[in-house]
């Protein structure tokens, strides 16, 4: 250990330094508290020997200031005393020495003090070097939670005006990175195919699911039995789920999911979908001016082998909205009245922003009903797809037959 | 995770004595009713009356522990009610489970 001898008393350094000197130690002298707080400044120290009285600052008022003070290492203080008593030791132990040496000194006591010293110096020294290599495997997976993240959200769909559609949507992560995931996309048979969906758990392993499913769910044809064709509008949407399903089963994951697929023909404005213990979705009729959950129910993805699943069908009309969202939203209590967004509280939310475009209504659902701090800390993620229906687009079909 | 476990005539009841079941306790749930029904609980009453809150992973650790009783035993859920009777009902686990409110009914399944 490299020590450091503080004693005013000339003939009490050269002492201590011959016994330090001898049990093989490396080691500086301070005359002083002063002297020896300026030398831990400068050099490393693993252990000070230090006297009690001292002039201008003394051994107490020294340990006091390396406690106080952000060493990179822990510094072992042992200080000499020729008082007895109780009170000293105590008051030696609440200034932060670690140990005691009486004076006059003497070798063998000054050794096994020493070897006390060498023992706490080895555990705390090998705990900074773990603590250092944990923090630095943190912020390893913290960055690459992060740039997944940012992956994710990248996957994600711009938001589309496109034949009779306009959606918005919001997607806050619980954890940098989340199991819910959501899609769209046109076909050339002017139908708009969407889904949302929560894997269970929010772990990375959700997360991973997730982005994988997203990538393959518009691909994979085979899901589909064939090519989204308008003959098949009705057909689809329980049969992606019913294949969904069993394919999930056959990955025997730990994981299932909540989902609510669907195909809006776009000449047409209707809403073919399958809801898979998702949320019920809310509607919003502009010319009613109501914005109610469609209550329709359905057994989760994954869950079960031969699990039954129906197409649903919507006719949507200019104005309308869809609203489809996963159950992370429900954890957490409103801003407005703190009360949990569930059921005829979140219905009377939706009541409150009725009027406003998707667009506006993320935004709203984001900025009105959530704080920062709360979308900081989501206790699941939170997303809500949004689609807001125009006229129907005129069927190219029709006009070559007129 | 508090289970209590009462045994009379071959039944179990095991009453779950949480108020909160969400994805950071749904593995800490299943792997409790695994055990206790590997140890030979396979008549068994879920008491779930207590819970005020449940979400999708617990719902999933729920029909783990439904699959592990099995063909050789049976399991009736006891008490589930508001927003916990309505995630049954929105995943139609309400169909899958014997859902009942009380407990002389529950007795009547076995």
């Amino acid at each position: 250990m490299n020590i450091l001898i503080v004693d005013d008393a000339r003939d009490m350094r050269f002492i201590l330094c011959s016994i330090v000197k001898k049990l093989g130690h490396s080691f500086a002298e301070a005359i002083d508290g002063e002297d020896a707080w300026s030398k831990l400044q400068a050099n490393h120290f693993d252990a000070i020997l230090c006297d009690w009285k001292m002039p201008m600052l003394d051994g107490p008022g020294l340990c006091r200031r390396i406690r106080e003070h952000e060493f990179i290492n822990y510094i072992y203080i042992i200080l000499l005393t020729g008082l007895n008593g109780k009170k000293n030791i105590l008051d030696g132990i609440n200034a932060g020495a670690d140990g005691f040496a009486s004076k006059p000194v003497d070798l063998e006591e000054i050794r096994i003090r020493l070897m006390a010293a060498q023992r706490v110096v080895t555990l705390e020294n090998d705990i900074a070097e773990k603590n250092k290599a944990l923090q630095v495997a943190h912020d390893h997976i913290k960055k690459d939670l992060q740039a997944a993240a940012s992956t994710q959200l990248k996957s994600l769909p711009e938001p589309l005006t496109e034949g009779s559609i306009n959606t918005a949507w919001l997607y806050k992560p619980a954890v940098f990175i989340g199991g819910d995931t959501f899609d769209y996309y046109k076909t050339q048979t002017g139908c708009l195919v969407f889904y949302s969906l929560d894997i269970s758990g929010h772990s990375i392993s959700a997360a991973m699911l997730s982005m994988s499913l997203q990538v393959s769910l518009g691909l994979k044809r085979g899901l589909y039995g064939g090519g989204v064709s308008r003959d098949r509008l009705e057909e689809i949407p329980a049969l992606f789920a019913t294949n969904l399903n069993k394919r999930l089963l056959e990955q025997d994951s730990d994981h299932y999911l909540t989902m609510l697929f669907g195909i809006i023909d776009m000449y047409t404005n209707k809403v073919y979908f399958v809801q898979a213990g998702h949320p019920h979705p809310y509607i919003n009729r502009h010319s009613k001016n109501t914005i109610l959950p469609f209550e329709v129910n359905g057994f989760p993805i994954g869950l079960f082998d031969g699990a039954e699943y129906e197409t649903q069908v919507l006719q949507m009309d200019r104005g309308d909205q869809l609203i489809i969202y996963s159950d992370g939203i429900s954890e957490n209590k409103s801003m407005l009245n703190n009360e949990v967004l569930y059921g005829d509280n979140l219905t009377q939310h939706f009541d409150s922003i009725k009027h406003l475009n998707a667009k506006q209504m993320s935004e709203a659902i984001a900025n009105q009903w959530l704080s920062a701090k709360q979308i900081n800390e989501l206790p699941d993620d939170i997303s809500f797809l949004i689609i807001e229906f125009k006229d129907p687009q005129p069927n190219p079909q029709d006009e070559t037959d007129t | 995770m508090k289970i209590n476990l009462r045994q009379d005539n071959g039944l179990t009841t095991a009453t779950l004595d949480e108020t909160r079941l969400d994805a950071s306790v749904a593995l800490e749930f299943k792997a409790a009713m695994e055990d206790i029904i590997s140890s030979g609980n396979n008549q068994l009453i879920l008491d779930i009356s207590q819970l005020s809150f449940m979400d999708s992973s617990s719902l999933g650790a729920m029909v783990a522990v439904l699959k592990q009783i099995g063909g050789t035993g049976k399991m009736v859920i006891l008490g589930a009610s508001g927003t916990v009777l309505e995630l049954f009902k929105l995943t139609r686990m309400d169909r899958i489970f014997t859902l009942t409110n009380d407990m002389e009914t529950a007795k009547q399944y076995f």
